[in-house]
Order: C-alpha cells, then sequence, then structure tokens
C-alpha cells in the first residue's frame, strides 16, 4: 500500500465514523497524532552540558572528562507516518465499536453465569444521568454488521 | 486458499456496517457504560472462582430481576432509582457487595467516585441506613475503568496514583481498553495493579486480571477467617 493509498483510506474512514455518529473515536486518534510517538535517540553530548547527570556519578572527575563526545538516549518526538496513522484509526474503531459489542455479550453471558440467585436475570441496563440504556439480555440480537465490520478491519489491517 | 478481498471492497464492508450499527454501539458514553459492566463481570467470575456464591439485589433488597447499573457517578444510599448490586458470599466470612459508580470516603475524608467496588456488605448497609458514603478501608476491591479510542495519556495514571494515595482499599485496579506505555510504567512503579487492552478478544489480559482480583478475594478469606 502507498502512502497515497493511505491516506485515501484514512480519509474514508473518517468521513464515515463523522457521517455514523463515531467522529470521537477519529478525534482519540487525533490527539495522539497532535503528542506524536515518543521514540528514544542516540545523540552525542557536548562539553559540560551534563553536570548535573555527572555529578551523580562516583567518579565525578573522572566521568566528567570521559562525557566529552559521549553517546547518550534521550526521548525525542516524531510525527506518525500516514501507514502508522491509519493503524492507529482501524485499532481505535476495534478496541471501541466491536469491543464493545463483545463485551455486551460477554458481559450478559457472565452475569447470567454467575447468578446463584433463584431469580434468573432477564436483562442488565445502565443508567447515565437519568436515562436508561437499552438492555443486555440473553434475548439481545448481535448486530449482523459486527462480525463482517471485525474481518474487514483485521483484512485491512494485514495490507496496511 | 480464498481470495484476499480489494481495499475498495474491504471499504464497501466497512462503510456498511459502520453505518447499520444501533446507537448502543455508537456513543462514547455507551462504550464507556459498557465497559464498566464487563469489568464489574471479570470481578464476579473471579470470586466465584474463589468459591463465592453470587446474587443480585436491588437497593431495596429485594431479588433482582432485571438489574439497573448506574453509570454516572452516585450515592450508593441514593433512592433515585432501584439500582442493583451482587451480593458476594464466601463461606465463614462476612459476606461482600459489588457496585458500580459510587462514592466513597477516603482518607482525607474527601468523595471520591469508583467505577466498580466491591466493600463489606455491613459497610454498604451502614451507609443506607444512614445515608452517608461508605468508607474506603471497609473495601476490599476498587476499579477504575478508562474507556478510549486511543492511547490514554499520563495524567489519567497520575489521577490513579493520586487516587490511591487517598483510598484504604486492600487493592486497586487501573484498567482499560487501550493502554499507554509512561503509564503502564508508572503504575508499575508504584506497585499499583493495572491491566491494558482489556477486551474479550485479548483472554491473555482478561485472564491476568481475573486471576489477580481472585488473589485478592483469596487475601479476603484468609484475613477474615
Amino acid at each position: 500500500m502507498t502512502d497515497d493509498e493511505a491516506r485515501t483510506i484514512t480519509t474514508t474512514l473518517r468521513e464515515n465514523l463523522e457521517a455514523n455518529g463515531l467522529g470521537w473515536i477519529a478525534r482519540g486518534v487525533d490527539e495522539s497524532l497532535r503528542l506524536g510517538k515518543p521514540t528514544l535517540r542516540t545523540i552525542t553530548s557536548q562539553s559540560g552540558t551534563e553536570k548535573g547527570f555527572v555529578l551523580e556519578e562516583r567518579h565525578e572527575i573522572e566521568m566528567e572528562e570521559s562525557t566529552k563526545g559521549r553517546k547518550v538516549k534521550v526521548t525525542g518526538i516524531v510525527n506518525y507516518t500516514v501507514r502508522e496513522e491509519l493503524k492507529m484509526l482501524i485499532d481505535a474503531i476495534d478496541r471501541t465499536v466491536v469491543a464493545v459489542s463483545e463485551m455486551r455479550a460477554e458481559t450478559t453471558a457472565a452475569l447470567a453465569k454467575v447468578n446463584s440467585g433463584s431469580v434468573p436475570l432477564a436483562e442488565v441496563r445502565f443508567e447515565r444521568e437519568q436515562e436508561l440504556s437499552p438492555p443486555l439480555g440473553p434475548g439481545e440480537a448481535q448486530p449482523e454488521p459486527l462480525g463482517s465490520l471485525k474481518s474487514s478491519l483485521a483484512m485491512l489491517r494485514r495490507q496496511v | 486458499m480464498g481470495t484476499v478481498p480489494t481495499i475498495p471492497s474491504l471499504l464497501t464492508t466497512i462503510t456498511g456496517a459502520l453505518a447499520g450499527l444501533p446507537s448502543s454501539l455508537t456513543t462514547a458514553s455507551a462504550g464507556a457504560d459498557v465497559f464498566e459492566g464487563y469489568a464489574l463481570s471479570i470481578v464476579l467470575e473471579a470470586a466465584v472462582a474463589e468459591g463465592a456464591t453470587v446474587t443480585f439485589q436491588n437497593r431495596d433488597l429485594t431479588p433482582c430481576t432485571s438489574a439497573i447499573f448506574r453509570t454516572s457517578p452516585g450515592h450508593l444510599y441514593s433512592e433515585a432509582q432501584n439500582y442493583s448490586h451482587a451480593v458476594i458470599a464466601f463461606p465463614d466470612v462476612p459476606v461482600l457487595e459489588a457496585h458500580l459508580g459510587v462514592y466513597l470516603t477516603g482518607r482525607s475524608r474527601l468523595i471520591h467516585e469508583a467505577d466498580v467496588v466491591v466493600l463489606l456488605a455491613s459497610e454498604a448497609a451502614q451507609s443506607r441506613s444512614n445515608s452517608v458514603p461508605p468508607r474506603s478501608y471497609a473495601c476490599i476491591l476498587t476499579v477504575e475503568c478508562k474507556f478510549y479510542a486511543d492511547s490514554i495519556s499520563l495524567g489519567l495514571g497520575r489521577g490513579f496514583v493520586g487516587l490511591c494515595s487517598d483510598l484504604s482499599a486492600d487493592k486497586s485496579f487501573f484498567v482499560t481498553n487501550s493502554g499507554s506505555l509512561s503509564v503502564e510504567k508508572l503504575l508499575t512503579h508504584k506497585h499499583l495493579g493495572w491491566a491494558s487492552q482489556l477486551r474479550p478478544s485479548e483472554a491473555v489480559v482478561v485472564n491476568r486480571l481475573r486471576n489477580e482480583i481472585q488473589a485478592v478475594f483469596k487475601d479476603y478469606k484468609a484475613k477474615h477467617a
């Protein structure tokens, strides 16, 4: 996949997320893109720039002399590539939309299984700011598109 | 061997799938709610694995047929809704309760929210009868849940470290569907429990967390036997 193809796919996915009320997923990725990718870099220290560092060493004088031109590792920030951005977007869809559907099914099954009470749990709901969520229950149908979404994301990820 | 679908056909499938999702799967808050429920289910599975029996009750102590869990933080004693909780009973030790999204009092006497909490049933009963938040020292376990689309910020990890310094629960866990190396490093350095990439497809992560929580119940039984 070329960078141009990756850019086009990223744009298409972003537009689709926005159109379907899932813009928050893309914005979450944007936040990571803004912060950049931490990368360990090796730089050559210059004379006298590491005095504070050297003072913590036991052999102060020798170490101070030897630090001139010494290679040290520091954390730097680089921008994510276009393909990395696409991978991040695919992963974000996977860990939110796909994972939530799987969590609903797992939670429903687990709560029913652990319940040793005489009354079975018919459904599970969540209340947020006085609004009840749709029930998670044994009869809940898993949305048909999710299976194809999961496999399509996996295949797309392999091609990036 | 099957043909690998072309990128345009994959995009068409993804586009169609995203358009067909119910609203219960598209909002960030709905995802966060389900994630908390999922964390609760792992806690209860760990309790059962350690030999507990689990039942569900409502705020009025009636058995639950349709469980309602709060996800906006609230008081355990609130009567705004007949919220549900789980009752965890091990033989010969005090009974426990598990709640979602309730306030606790910390060492500083400030009030903090716990996404998932397991506490002594006697403390929960006292909270209900006196309309006071439970004290964190009566909690054996709290779980802080973070549901994010991408990497979580270090600030969330710092916030959890601060929270733990004021809570006196036996053990607290930070769990997220996402991850962050810096948060993992920080929490490991502080000897705090954490689980990243927590979701059903990550069986290793789920099993490891369940086992760690089971160990908390094991210690509780030993302490109170």
